[in-house]
This record gives C-alpha cells, sequence and structure tokens, in this order.
C-alpha cells in the first residue's frame, strides 16, 4: 500500500511543489491550506505523515500538531518552519514533532527523511 | 489611684499598638516620606529613657549640673555625625548589614567569632540596663500608688512590670521581627518610636511647666536656687571627660541607638535634619530638670531622689499631672526595651543561635530564622525581667546606664578603625574589645558579685578598684573609663600595625574605609571572581528567604540587570555577591559567607587586581560626585542616560527581532523558489506545462522578494534618517484619483468595487509625491486584501480639516481588533504577532506609510469604525509655501 502523506502550508507555490515531488516519488498526497482543512483530512484520509508550516492564517501549526499526537493512531509530523530561533525548534519538538525542518530545505534531504520516517 | 494607673498605662500600650499598626500601613508613603528626618530625629531619641525622665532629677539633686554631660556627649557627636551616618547607611544597604555585631564581624573579614564577641558582649553590658526600665516601671508605679515595691515582697503576679514585659515582648515581635532581613526599616516601630520620643518630651514639658508655674509661688524655691548656686560641685577633669567620652561613643554603639540610626534609617537625607534635632531635642528636654531637683528635698524629702518628678507633680499638679508624669516615664522605658531587646535579640540569634541551623537544607529555613529571633527577644527579656527581680535592687537609675556606657565604649576603637582605618586588623580588634571588657568587669561588675555574695566588695586588697580610684582622685567609673579604653585602644592599634590581613579582610577594610566613595552607587564594587550554578545559588536563597521573596529580588535583579536565568545558567561573580549580601541581611556576613562558598568555586584574585578594581570604581565615582554638586542635574542626567539605556537595550532588541523576521520573510519565497527550481532541474521529463507553470511561479516568487528587500531598505532609510523627502508642489486630490484609477483594473478582477470621493476645494501642498503615491498605494492596496471576498468594497474619502488634509480609506472587510491598532504600523506586525499569519504582503508596508506620512508633519492612524470594516486615516498639513513645511514641527505620534 502507498504511503499517505498530508502536506499544509499557506503559501500556495509550497504547496504544489511539494505535492508535484511527493507525486512523482509515488506516494499518496492530500494538501491543505490552512489548519482546519489540515484536521478534517487528517480525519478522512489518516495519513502516515503530515508536513506541517507554523504559521498560518487561522489555526496555527502547533495546534494542528497537537490535535494530529492525540489521535489513536497519531501520524508521523515533521515541520517545515522559517522560524529559524533554537526556542522555536525547542517548541516544535515540544509539541511532539517527529523532525524540525528549516525552510529552505534541498527536495533530496527531505524525501530522505521522510523516507526514513515511514 | 492605682486602679487609675492600671487604666491609663493599659490605654497607652494599647494606644502605641494601635499607633504601630498605624506607621506600619502609612509610612512607605510618598506623603509621608517627607517627614522622615524629623521622624529619624526623633527616633534617636531613644537614647533618652527612664533614665532622663527620672534619673536626670535624681543626680542633679545629688550632684549638681554634671547630668547634663550625659546630653551634652551626644551633641558632640552630632557635629561628627554626618559622615559616619551616611557611610553606615550605604554600608548597611549595601553590606547587608543589621547591627554592630554584623558590622565588625563584615569588616574584619566576615569573622564569626567577631559577631559572636560582639552579640555577646552587648548583651551582657546592657541587660541590666534593660532591667533598669522595667525597674522604674515599676517603682515609679507603687511610688504613685503606694502599694508595697514588688522587689520588697518577692517575685510576684501583680507586678505591674511583669506584664509591661510581656506586652513589650508582644510589641518587639510583632513589629520588630516582620521581615527575615535585619537590615530593613521597619515602619511600625520607627513612626512608634519617633511617637514615644515626642510623647515624653511634651509629657516632661508639660509636667514640668505646671511645676515650676507652682514653685515660682513658693519662697522656698529662691532660698533653695540661692543656696544651689552659692555650692561648688567640684569635679574632677577625668571624671567629667569620661562621661562626655563614654556617653558620646553610647549614643552611636548602643544596640538601641545602631538600630534606630543605622538599621532602621530609611534613607541618607534624614540624617542632615537630626544634626540639629536632635542636640535640641535634648536641650529642651533637660530644661525642667533643675527646678524639680531644687524644690525635691524641699516638698517630698522622703521620696528616692530619681522620684521628685512623680511625688512633686503630685504635689503641684494633682493626679492628673502625676498620671502624666508616669506616662512619660512609661514611654520612655518602654520604647527603650523594645528597640533594645529587638536589637540584642537580633545580633545574638545571627550571630550565636543561627549558625547552629544553617547547614539544615531539609527545609526552608526563613520562618525558622525568624523563630530564632522571637526566641532570643523572648530569653533577653525574661533574662531582663529576672535580673531587675533578684540583682538590681539598690542601685540608682544613673548607676547601672553608666555601667553600660562603659561597657558599649569597647566598641568605639574597633568600631573607628573599621570605618576610618584600613590596616585596623581583626586580631588586634578582638583582643582589645575583649581586654576592654576584662578590665570593664573588673572595676564596675566584680565588686558588685563579690559584694553579693560576701557582703565586702573589698576583697580584692590593695588592688580593689576603690582604692585605684582613689589613689588617682577620680571615681571608680573614671578609672574603668580610662583604663580599659586606653588598654584597648593600645592593644588595637599596636597590634594591627603588626599585623598582615587576609585577602578577605583587606578587601572588606578597603570597601568598607572608602565606602562614602565605593557605595553610594547601587552596587558595590566586584571584587571577587568566581561562578556558580545558578540552581545552586536560588535554592540557597530560597531556602533562607522564602521562595516568594527569592522570585521577587531574583526578578528585580535580572530586570535591572539584563539578565534571563533559563539562558544564563552560571551565576557570575555579581550574581554571587548579590546573593551573600541578601543572606548577610538575614544571617549575618560570617554565615553567609560560608554558605555562599558552599556553593562558589572562588578564584582569589591577587592583591594588585583587587586594588585595580577598587581605584577604578573610585575614579568613576570621584567624577559622579564632582557632577553631584549639582544634584538635580546629576539626577536628570541619570535618568536620561537610563532612558537612553533602555532605548539603547530596546533598540538592540528591536534590530535583533528586525533580522529575525527579515530572514524569516526571505525564507517562505526562497523556499518555493528552491523547491520548484530543483524540481525542474532534477526531472529533465517533467512535461512542458508543468515546467512552465513552476518557472513562471519562481519569477513571481522573485519578484516578491526583490519587493521585500526594497521595502526593507525604505524602512531602514526612513528609521536612520538618510531619506530626504524631495518636495513639489502636488495636488493631493489629483494624486489619489491617479493612484485610484491605476487600482481599478486589479479591483475589478478581484471584483471588487473601489471609489473615491474628494470634496475639498484646495488640495495643493508641498510634498514627496512618489512617497505619498507609495502610501496610498499601499493603504489601497491593503484594503482590497482585506476586504470581503464577496461583494468586496474599498472607497476613499478626502476633505479638508482646519488646515490639513483628510484621507480616510475605508474596507467592509473584517477590520482591525482595538488591541492591534498601535501594532499594526509596527515593522512585521504580522510576525511578531507570532503563529498566526494574515494575508498582507510584506508587513512592512504600513511601517513605511507612517514614516512617510510623519515625515511630512502629518499623522495616520486606524479610526474606530466598529462593525464596518477597517478605516485607516491620515492628515496632511496643506502649505502654500515650501519652507512652511520645513519650519512646522513634526507630530511624533501617530
Amino acid at each position: 500500500m502507498r504511503s499517505k502523506i498530508l502536506i499544509v502550508d499557506d503559501e500556495i507555490n509550497i504547496l504544489m511543489s511539494l505535492e508535484y515531488l511527493f507525486k512523482r516519488k509515488g506516494y499518496e498526497v492530500y494538501i491543505a491550506r490552512n489548519g482546519n482543512e489540515a484536521k478534517n483530512l487528517a480525519d478522512r484520509y489518516e495519513p502516515d505523515l503530515v508536513l506541517l508550516d507554523i504559521m498560518m492564517p487561522d489555526v496555527d501549526g502547533y495546534e494542528v500538531c497537537d490535535y494530529l499526537k492525540s489521535k489513536s493512531t497519531p501520524p508521523k509530523v515533521v515541520f517545515l518552519s522559517a522560524k529559524s530561533k533554537k526556542d522555536d525548534v525547542q517548541k516544535g519538538y515540544g509539541h511532539g514533532a517527529d523532525l524540525y525542518l528549516l525552510k529552505p530545505f534541498s527536495n533530496k534531504d527531505l524525501l530522505q527523511h521522510i523516507e526514513e520516517l515511514i | 489611684m492605682t486602679l487609675l494607673l492600671i487604666v491609663i498605662a493599659t490605654a497607652y500600650l494599647g494606644f502605641i499598638f494601635g499607633a504601630a499598626w498605624y506607621f506600619e500601613k502609612r509610612l512607605s508613603n510618598v506623603g509621608f516620606r517627607r517627614w522622615m528626618p524629623y521622624i529619624y530625629a526623633l527616633a534617636l531619641a531613644v537614647y533618652c529613657t527612664a533614665w532622663t525622665f527620672y534619673g536626670s532629677i535624681g543626680r542633679a539633686a545629688e550632684s549638681g549640673f554634671d547630668f547634663l554631660l550625659i546630653y551634652i556627649g551626644p551633641t558632640l557627636v552630632m557635629f561628627l555625625w554626618y559622615p559616619i551616618a551616611r557611610k553606615l547607611y550605604y554600608l548597611k544597604v549595601n553590606q547587608g548589614i543589621g547591627s554592630l555585631a554584623d558590622l565588625l564581624s563584615s569588616r574584619y573579614g566576615k569573622d564569626a567569632a567577631m559577631g559572636k564577641l560582639v552579640a555577646a558582649l552587648s548583651l551582657i553590658g546592657v541587660l541590666p540596663y534593660i532591667s533598669l526600665q522595667i525597674k522604674a516601671i515599676s517603682e515609679s508605679f507603687t511610688t504613685l500608688s503606694g502599694s508595697a515595691s514588688p522587689i520588697n515582697t518577692g517575685f510576684s503576679l501583680s507586678d505591674p512590670a511583669l506584664y509591661v514585659s510581656l506586652i513589650m515582648f508582644a510589641f518587639t515581635i510583632f513589629f520588630g521581627t516582620r521581615y527575615v532581613q535585619n537590615n530593613r526599616p521597619k515602619a511600625g516601630l520607627i513612626g512608634t518610636i519617633a511617637f514615644e520620643s515626642l510623647f515624653k518630651l511634651l509629657a516632661f514639658l508639660v509636667v514640668g511647666l505646671i511645676g515650676l508655674n507652682s514653685f515660682l509661688r513658693d519662697d522656698r524655691f529662691y532660698s533653695a536656687l540661692d543656696r544651689f548656686t552659692h555650692q561648688s560641685f567640684e569635679l574632677p577633669t577625668a571624671d567629667w571627660a569620661s562621661i562626655l567620652l563614654i556617653s558620646a561613643f553610647s549614643f552611636m554603639l548602643l544596640p538601641r541607638q545602631f538600630q534606630m540610626g543605622v538599621v532602621e534609617n530609611t534613607s541618607e537625607k534624614n540624617i542632615p535634619k537630626a544634626l540639629w534635632l536632635v542636640p535640641l531635642y535634648m536641650l529642651v528636654l533637660n530644661l525642667l530638670v533643675l527646678p524639680f531637683a531644687l524644690m525635691g528635698p524641699e516638698l517630698a524629702p522622703g521620696t528616692k531622689a530619681d522620684f521628685y518628678l512623680l511625688s512633686l507633680s503630685l504635689q503641684s499638679g494633682g493626679p492628673a499631672t502625676a498620671a502624666l508624669a508616669f506616662l512619660g516615664g512609661l514611654s520612655a522605658a518602654t520604647s527603650m526595651i523594645i528597640v533594645s531587646t529587638l536589637a540584642l535579640g537580633n545580633m545574638f540569634s545571627t550571630h550565636v543561635l543561627v549558625p547552629q541551623i544553617v547547614w539544615n537544607k531539609d527545609k526552608p529555613l526563613d520562618r525558622r530564622i525568624i523563630g530564632l529571633r522571637r526566641w532570643a527577644i523572648f530569653g533577653i527579656l525574661i533574662l531582663a525581667y529576672f535580673y531587675y527581680h533578684y540583682i538590681a535592687v539598690k542601685e540608682s537609675l544613673v548607676s547601672i546606664g553608666m555601667v553600660s556606657f562603659v561597657a558599649i565604649s569597647q566598641f568605639a576603637p574597633a568600631f573607628f578603625g573599621a570605618l576610618f582605618w584600613k590596616q585596623a586588623h581583626r586580631k588586634a580588634a578582638f583582643a582589645g574589645i575583649a581586654t576592654g571588657f576584662g578590665i570593664w568587669f573588673y572595676f564596675l561588675v566584680l565588686p558588685e558579685i563579690l559584694n553579693l555574695v560576701s557582703g565586702d566588695p573589698q576583697l580584692l586588697d590593695w588592688a580593689s578598684p576603690q582604692l585605684i580610684a582613689n589613689s588617682m582622685g577620680v571615681s571608680v567609673l573614671s578609672a574603668a573609663t580610662i583604663f580599659s579604653l586606653l588598654v584597648n585602644a593600645s592593644i588595637f592599634i599596636g597590634w594591627s600595625l603588626n599585623l598582615e590581613a587576609t585577602q578577605e579582610e583587606e578587601n572588606q577594610a578597603t570597601l568598607f574605609v572608602k565606602a562614602s566613595s565605593l557605595l553610594s552607587g547601587n552596587e558595590a564594587p566586584e571584587i571577587y571572581r568566581g561562578s556558580a550554578p545558578f540552581p545552586d545559588i536560588k535554592s540557597l536563597l530560597n531556602n533562607f528567604l522564602g521562595n516568594e521573596r527569592t522570585e521577587k529580588v531574583l526578578d528585580r535583579y535580572a530586570r535591572l540587570n539584563n539578565i534571563d536565568w533559563s539562558v544564563s545558567p552560571t551565576a557570575d561573580s555579581r550574581v554571587i555577591s548579590y546573593a551573600e549580601r541578601l543572606l548577610s541581611e538575614a544571617i549575618g556576613p560570617a554565615s553567609a559567607k560560608i554558605m555562599i562558598s558552599s556553593v562558589v568555586q572562588r578564584e582569589e584574585l591577587s592583591r594588585s587586581e583587587v586594588l585595580g578594581i577598587l581605584e577604578e570604581s573610585q575614579k568613576v565615582l570621584r567624577l559622579n560626585r564632582e557632577l553631584s554638586t549639582r544634584s538635580e542635574e546629576l539626577r536628570k542626567a541619570t535618568e536620561d542616560l537610563r532612558q537612553a539605556n533602555y532605548k539603547l537595550q530596546e533598540l538592540t532588541e528591536l534590530k535583533d527581532e528586525f533580522l529575525y523576521t527579515v530572514t524569516h520573510e526571505l525564507r517562505t519565497p526562497l523556499t518555493a523558489i528552491r523547491t520548484q527550481a530543483e524540481l525542474v532541474h532534477d526531472d529533465p521529463e517533467m512535461p512542458e506545462e508543468d515546467r512552465q507553470r513552476f518557472i513562471g511561479n519562481m519569477v513571481q516568487d522573485c519578484e516578491r522578494l526583490t519587493r521585500l528587500i526594497s521595502n526593507v531598505l525604505d524602512l531602514e532609510k526612513f528609521e536612520s534618517g538618510s531619506q530626504k523627502l524631495s518636495l513639489n508642489r502636488v495636488d493631493l486630490g489629483q494624486l489619489i484619483e491617479d493612484t485610484v484609477m491605476q487600482f481599478q483594473a486589479l479591483a475589478a478582477k478581484k471584483g471588487h468595487s473601489l471609489r473615491c470621493e474628494i470634496s475639498a476645494p484646495l488640495t495643493a501642498t508641498y510634498a514627496d509625491e512618489d512617497r505619498i503615491a507609495q502610501v496610498l498605494h499601499n493603504l489601497i492596496g491593503n484594503a482590497l486584501k482585506h476586504a470581503r471576498h464577496d461583494n468586496g468594497a474599498v472607497w476613499i474619502t478626502a476633505y479638508r480639516l482646519d488646515q490639513d488634509l483628510k484621507v480616510n480609506i475605508h474596507d467592509n472587510g473584517n477590520g482591525i481588533p482595538l488591541s492591534d491598532r498601535e501594532l499594526v504600523f509596527d515593522k512585521f506586525y504580522q510576525v511578531r504577532n507570532q503563529t498566526r499569519r494574515k494575508p498582507s504582503g510584506s508587513g512592512l508596508g504600513l511601517a513605511i506609510s507612517k514614516n512617510i506620512i510623519q515625515m511630512h508633519k502629518g499623522k495616520i492612524w486606524i479610526e474606530d469604525n466598529p462593525g464596518r470594516g477597517a478605516k485607516i486615516s491620515f492628515t496632511l498639513p496643506l502649505y502654500l509655501q515650501e519652507a512652511q513645511m520645513k519650519n512646522s514641527k513634526p507630530h511624533i505620534d501617530a
């Protein structure tokens, strides 16, 4: 069975290109432009892994992460964020994330990390 | 009469509890603060005890004017008091000094033995003196009520002095031991003592004048006066010099004097008023002594001279006057008892009891330290009470007081050495004090003991103090004073000259001797080097100060010094010195040093390094002092500096924040570009359609990056002031219409309506056209972004308002929350608002707009527009001449 990935980001260009990238690699990909949409999609499709931005218009990434990690079968969560302070990273892991990647990243690294996690 | 006395005494004691409660709540008020110098001066008058009240008259009756010497001594001290008291005040604040024992222990190398010695000897020296006050209360009561003296009847529950002692104990622990810090002024206590001083003065004046009024109509007064003036009271020079000296020393060093003069002092500004108020107080208090001394033997031949005041006031003014005299004596006695037992209790518990428990790290000790202090106070009062009952039977009030004075004077050489002589050495001071006390004991105490034990004070044979004094032609008291102080000072000075100080002691010596210049700032110079894990320091403080206070002081320290404990887990030497001072306030300098060194790895500084640091801070402070001749200016300058410093710190923080947010903003488009570029680059098989799409997006992202960077640079230019306006005559109305035109296409694409309505006839002014256009672009662009998605509408109105043109940009979106109305003009408002993002360009548009409008001397703000979307308004002054604009004052805030 193909692994399911949910990508959450309010930057449309990033969202589209990541969707393209993972689809090409054979993943089943869902995309969400904000936190509420992400929660709904996660409930509906039970993804194996969620790529999660932190700064979003309605519900922020931390809150989404908490929500995901409280599910009965929580997905892996990878934060993709431009927030670069040490505190930010610690806070991300504090919310139970499996990985915190700083934007910008290389596609190769991202893919490799994801393969290791799933 | 008995019942009356009991009632008024009880009422009076109840009243001072009320007064203390009142002052406890009030004294920190600003309005009250201007009274503090007077309160301080009155508090120093705790010097005048029941002895002054009753004993002076007794003494004057016996030996003429020499009772005045006891008040001339302190008057002379007042000439020198300012530099001494100021220095002591700095030391109290900066070194956590709460008693004379703390002072000497701290100065002589934070030595525990020195603290114990001073505490123990003070107790021995002053205990009989406290007993005397109890005795005075009891005897004044029996004198007036005519009941039998309780001393003669043995210990009895009907002795009023017993109850007074117990009430004093309650008062002292309630108002004197509220805080674990020894050196913290206690408002209720200071206020009450000052009140009692005032009360006893007024009582004495009223009683005295009533008495004088009746004496003046009595022939016997004139004949007694005549006899008195023809009588010669020969007093050997050595005698009066001794009394002058010991009363001067005692005025500074008696535990109660040190307590009120140093420990309870709230500000160095209190000192100058005391310099003339204290001598004045003593002069007034002693004015009416002589008439009573003269008339006593005439009118009350059977009474003890000490109680002429009571008997004569009863005769001349009746029971009410006598009761007032009794209350005056009571107030004098109680204030002495309260402050003395408090000071002794603090000393004794800090230096003798607390060191026994400080290693107990299992539970917080702050309550236990206070508990020990209370037990010490209780013990001292009980001792004093029993001393009065079984020993202090036959002494007159003055004589025991003088014995105490000689004892306390033994601290004088070490005390002055501590403050003014850098070479003064711990061992020499210790030996001097101990020897001086030995001599005091031999001359003034031993004979009394022998007398009590065997009934023969002459047991000492040829070396008996009386014989020695006789051979010198002076009193025993003078002989004791001269011998003890001479030997004490000689040992102290002679040995100090031949001893080498330890590092610790030398540091403290320098600090103390140069205290006025080194410590007048906020913080002592740092003369230790070392570090400790911050959590260790904190748990140490927790243990002794309690959690709440520890949090508070560390918080304050962190704020003042801009430290974040969570990121600096190591306490540096400044923090350590501060912690040591805090501990010292609770447990004394010696224990504090031991506790601190248990967690700190201290690196010894070399002698020259220490001197270097001290010289350096002295140089800085000397400069400061030169400035302080114009102290108002200095304060203002300091305030300005502090402001500037805050501003600088704030700017640095803003700069960091700015950098962080700029990089954050740059990362987002950069991420999109990189991801897409890699996709295109890594996948030669990509369909042409996708390739075009990604490349198109990348171009968009690059434009966004460029815009961001140019905005950042713009803003930087505005904020650094390097941005200049190029002023031309501009028709603002036309400019608005043109800008709106440019946005029509975008509005149409979004399906929004965009209208403008300009109702001002003359809209031309001098302005930078490009910059104003930039503002309009920003504001209209934002409004279009924030308008409702369906049926969005943006409209612009412009009209004259006095000499300004007012422009409003409305949209029908969600509006701007009240709390954000100032913030939206900050740089990167969105990012600073942390994790929520709002759909709006770079986050710099409004910040830039605000700068531009302000440079044009206009204002920009969010208008209140509840429930109807956002409304941003700005004004621009309309100038006819270019020069007008350049000369007018800018609006600073928006």
